[in-house]
């Protein structure tokens, strides 16, 4: 952060600076938190307080009440606001307002950086152990702290990548799982060909999926310089080489093109229409609840390479964070970091209902989490497998402090231009172009590297 | 009367088919509605949408639709409930009193004020919802039930439906009359001319409340807390976690939508019903300038 | 009205008429103005609030996703309107002649929809419009037709979208134009009829000219309602992303660009050109549809 402009920026710096330099004192005495924040921490958890908690998580109640068990004085008021978008529409409308925001929000890592650059987000440093960040994989903590030392919010749930295919219908064409994306495109023709009902996958129509796979041919697209400055640099060679396999694979006719999350795309799991899925660890349990015809014929497989390295992407996977102009900060802080870290919370958030791929290393190595298995994936230990791609997930990825636009142009300029069976590459350029063009617009230095 | 009558008693077969054939399009999705909200998520796309599926589910969609995130579509309800009520009162009240006001009455500037008014029945309201967003937030009413009820007060058109009605159903010789008795012109409007623009005030009650009831958009910017909102926010959220994906995708979840939404129907139909007479006459005024 | 009570009631008119008139001030005229005002500002995520002139309105005109939402909800009233009245108007018709059986049922019938609030016909037609196991596909496939796309492309996402609206206001169009033809003076029916004119032609050269200006009010209020498209291509978003794409509409615009891409300036200029084109719009079909020494609004 060389040229800080805004002033709250500038009192959040300053705060973390004090936090931090706290912290180094103290820590040859205590792992912990500095005394101060200790006994702030204990003067909070000891007032009566209610906090409002915005999460869609399935289960997040559960964590909730191990939370108020352990601190009865406080009252935790957990509301679904919708998902995603939903949610966030509600905090950007709330944050101009400054008005109707919950105390902590559950955010996906993706739009972490918009929160923060919004002033949303409180830093809860302060009041974490210093050990904190070493708790979770180190791609997974750099994704909610910054240089500075800040922390804008408590992982909850990562989206490893990973194929999940119908190991059934597979065999029966004489396929083996993909080990590289040629092989997928093979396979694609070879099943569509034999039953034009069937599809190898879907179409890739989703933003974040997409996102997901750039991130695993290597794409870097975002790097903040300075609070003010931003490189982009949307239309690398992965970002084209990955866009054109799609493209290509669509102009040939060997994926449908249907729109995710409807009650269409469901049942296409369940019918058999579509056969993989280059999904997150998360969507486990989507396809699960979607194909329950098909149960038992499932299996997971690393994504296919381009060069033949193990390498995977992410897609998803959430936060939880606790926003600025919550009054009761360090309850807020607490709670967020309790429902995601508690040894039990923890555990938890790996079952049913709520099923989320952890971040936990304790609970990523614990030997529970990598001999459950899952009868409808044929009695596999799919969640180990996936704990396995997690550990190949590439590292050093950065959002833009506007990812919502960055998405949204990707549908109008790249989704759009594979579906009309245009120049991808064309396409690519032009999402840069918008990108670049909003960026400046928002007052940033851009730079293209 | 009598000749109108006498074509009356000749029904033409062919008119009636061709309106039956007509009223399927209006009907069906009703239909969908009711049969869909009585089946499970598998029957919803393996039976046919116009009849019941396999299982008979309603009880248990709608034990979902009154139990799910601890009962909030009961509040989502009430809030619709309240905001048009007192929505569409104030509303037609103001626009009865303004009506009367321009018909009755003459006074500086109050024919520019009315073709301002007139001209304004012309502003888009969803254009408005933005701005008033921004001001609204700028004095706290953001996340208030103001928010909501406060823009769905002003209704030009109903000021202008109500122009019109008083300059046909009240007499001005009444209220000379009323004045030479010695009645002063509040006690006037209360106890004489109220009575007769009835009709035309239950009439812009009943456009407010359909208005406010289906609003969607306002409610939507405004209110950010869920016990605040009106059923279509609701609803729609609740939409998208049956459909958006991730890990609150709960795709069983859409029989309570659909579910909820058959049963938001209700509430709505039945004052179409009840008050059916009030469009007609109400809206021919708007319709039709002697 | 008499000279007395002109006088002398000044102050009670202004008395009744105030209440309305400061709220219309305050919560119409106002934010009009106000995102007037704030149309001439631009606010980044980074750097302060500055004044711009109307640079947001030269960026607006030359933005081709603004441009896109404008043409589109234009198209749209071209496709649903004509048709839409068409439907209430014949219906309206049909239920007055006297030829119909049940006339009772079918006012109700076609007027119900009216009651169903835009998000959730938009959730019940969104099952009638899935592609692979939605409603309407699935009655198709019993007549051995092939699937049909309903948003494969923006004209037919607004073929589509038309279907939903007309459904929706053709009963509330159709009860507008009942009313006024029951306010008609029977008197030239029962001439016609006694020239021996049969249903049809008193509809057609009686009745539907007199319906002109109960037409022309249901044309101005459809104007202004397909312009503000926004709870349905919102809702229909999820089912076809690139079609029902963040410009579909203005309305779908300026909420986008408001709390996606966190520019309220520029979404208050997307508002506030889309009044000014609604009024100029309107305006001009009243100037066009006047006719002579007749005022219709």
């Amino acid at each position: 952060m060389t040229s800080i402009k805004k002033r709250s920026v500038v009192v959040a710096a300053v705060a973390t600076l004090l936090a931090s330099t706290v912290l180094v004192s103290v820590s040859a005495q205590s792992a912990n938190a500095a005394p101060a924040a200790n006994a702030a921490i204990k003067k909070a958890m000891d007032t009566p307080t209610t906090l409002t908690f915005w999460s869609w998580l399935p289960g997040q109640q559960n964590q909730v009440d191990l939370f108020t068990a352990k601190y009865p004085k406080i009252k935790v008021k957990l509301v679904n606001v919708g998902s995603g978008g939903a949610e966030y529409s509600k905090i950007k409308a709330g944050l101009a307002a400054k008005a109707g925001l919950p105390d902590v929000a559950q955010i996906e890592f993706q739009y972490v950086p918009t929160f923060k650059v919004l002033n949303g987000l409180a830093n809860i440093a302060p009041y974490l152990s210093r050990t904190w960040k070493s708790q979770f994989p180190a791609w997974i903590s750099a994704q909610v702290t910054d240089s500075n030392g800040g922390v804008w919010a408590v992982p909850q749930d990562s989206g490893p990548m990973g194929l999940l295919y119908r190991s059934d219908v597979f065999a029966a064409n004489k396929i083996t799982p993909p080990k590289t994306w040629a092989e997928f495109a093979t396979a694609a023709a070879t099943l569509h060909k034999a039953d034009a009902k069937q599809y190898i996958s879907n179409m890739v129509m989703d933003s974040g999926n997409m996102n997901g796979l750039y991130w695993q041919a290597g794409a870097r697209p975002f790097k903040m310089t300075s609070s003010t400055a931003i490189n982009i640099k949307l239309n690398d060679a992965a970002t084209k080489k990955v866009t054109k396999f799609w493209g290509d694979l669509y102009s040939a006719g060997n994926l449908p093109a249907d729109p995710y999350w409807t009650s269409d795309w469901n049942a296409a799991f369940n019918k058999g229409k579509f056969l993989s899925w280059p999904a997150a660890a998360w969507g486990i349990g989507t396809v699960a609840a979607a194909a329950a015809d098909t149960k038992g014929n499932w299996r997971s497989a690393p994504l296919p390479t381009w060069d033949g390295k193990a390498v995977s992407g992410n897609w998803g996977g959430s936060t939880v964070a606790v926003m600025s102009t919550s009054k009761n900060v360090i309850a807020a802080a607490v709670l967020a970091d309790f429902v995601n870290t508690d040894a039990a919370a923890a555990v938890s958030l790996t079952k049913p209902p709520t099923g989320d791929f952890p971040v936990m290393n304790t609970v990523l190595s614990s030997a529970a989490f990598s001999s459950g298995t899952n009868e409808f994936y044929g009695g596999t230990t799919v969640q180990k497998n996936f704990a396995d791609y997690n550990a190949t997930v590439g590292k050093n990825y950065e959002w833009s402090p506007f990812q919502d636009q960055v998405y949204t142009y990707w549908t109008n300029d790249v989704l759009d231009a594979i579906l009309k069976k245009t120049d991808t590459a064309a396409a690519v350029d032009k999402w840069q172009a918008d990108t670049v063009a909003y960026a400046k617009a928002q007052g940033y230095t851009v730079t293209t590297n | 009367m009598s000749s109108k009558k006498f074509y009356m008693t000749k029904k033409s077969n062919l008119l009636t088919l061709i309106m039956l054939i007509l009223s399927t399009y209006f009907l069906i999705p009703l239909i969908w509605v009711i049969t869909s909200s009585t089946k499970s998520v598998t029957d919803l796309f393996s039976t046919f949408g116009l009849w019941f599926g396999k299982s008979f589910q309603l009880w248990h969609n709608l034990r979902l639709v009154f139990t799910s995130d601890a009962g909030v579509y009961k509040v989502w309800l009430m809030n619709s409930l309240i905001y048009s009520i007192v929505g569409a009162l104030g509303a037609a009240l103001l626009c009865t009193m303004a009506g009367y006001g321009f018909s009755k009455y003459k006074f500086a500037g109050s024919t520019a004020i009315f073709r301002t008014v007139l001209a304004a029945v012309m502003i888009p309201t969803a254009a408005l919802s933005i701005p008033t967003f921004i001001i609204f937030s700028k004095l706290g009413l953001v996340n208030t039930r103001w928010a909501v009820i406060l823009p769905s007060l002003i209704s030009p058109l109903g000021v202008y439906l109500m122009k019109v009605y008083s300059d046909t159903s009240i007499p001005n010789n009444m209220i000379e009359a009323a004045r030479i008795d010695g009645a002063t012109e509040f006690k006037i409007f209360k106890s004489i001319s109220l009575r007769m623009l009835m009709p035309g005030f239950v009439t812009v009650l009943l456009l407010s409340i359909v208005g406010i009831w289906n609003n969607f958009f306002l409610p939507l910017i405004m209110l950010s807390e869920t016990n605040l909102q009106p059923l279509p926010v609701g609803l729609f959220i609740w939409y998208g976690r049956a459909y958006n994906g991730g890990s609150g995708a709960d795709p069983e979840f859409q029989v309570a939508v659909i579910a909820s939404a058959g049963l938001s129907l209700i509430p709505l139909i039945i004052v179409f019903l009840f008050l059916q007479r009030y469009w007609e006459n109400g809206l021919s005024l708007g319709a039709v300038k002697e | 009205m008499s000279n007395s009570s002109l006088k002398s009631t000044k102050r009670t008119g202004l008395f009744f008429v105030l209440p309305f008139f400061l709220l219309f001030i305050a919560l119409l005229i106002f934010p009009l103005i106000y995102s007037g005002y704030i149309s001439l500002y631009h606010k980044g995520l980074v750097g302060g609030n500055k004044f711009v002139g109307f640079e947001n309105y030269v960026k607006m005109i030359h933005d081709p996703l603004w441009l896109s939402s404008v043409i589109r909800v234009a198209l749209y009233f071209l496709l649903q309107v004509p048709l839409m009245l068409i439907i209430a108007t014949f219906c309206a018709l049909a239920i007055d002649s006297g030829k119909l059986r049940f006339p009772k049922f079918f006012r109700i019938a076609i007027f119900i929809p009216y009651a169903v609030p835009a998000v959730i016909g938009a959730i019940i037609w969104s099952y009638f419009y899935g592609y692979n196991y939605g409603f309407l596909n699935t009655v198709l496939g019993y007549f051995h037709i092939g699937k049909v796309n309903f948003f494969a492309t923006q004209l037919s996402s607004l073929n589509s979208i038309s279907a939903l609206v007309t459904w929706e206001f053709a009963g509330y169009n159709m009860i507008i134009l009942y009313a006024a033809l029951k306010g008609l003076s029977t008197e030239l029916y029962e001439a016609a009829a006694v020239d021996g004119a049969g249903a049809i032609k008193t509809a057609i050269r009686i009745k539907l000219p007199q319906l002109y200006p109960a037409i022309f009010l249901t044309l101005i209020f459809s104007i202004i309602g397909s312009f503000q498209l926004f709870t349905e291509p919102l809702q229909f978003q999820n089912l076809a992303p690139t079609t029902f794409n963040d410009q579909y509409s203005p309305n779908v615009y300026a909420y986008n660009v408001a709390f996606k891409g966190q520019q309220l300036n520029y979404a208050a200029t997307i508002s506030f050109s889309l009044g000014l084109i609604i009024a100029i719009v309107a305006t001009a079909a009243t100037l066009i549809g006047s006719r002579k020494g007749e005022k219709l609004i």
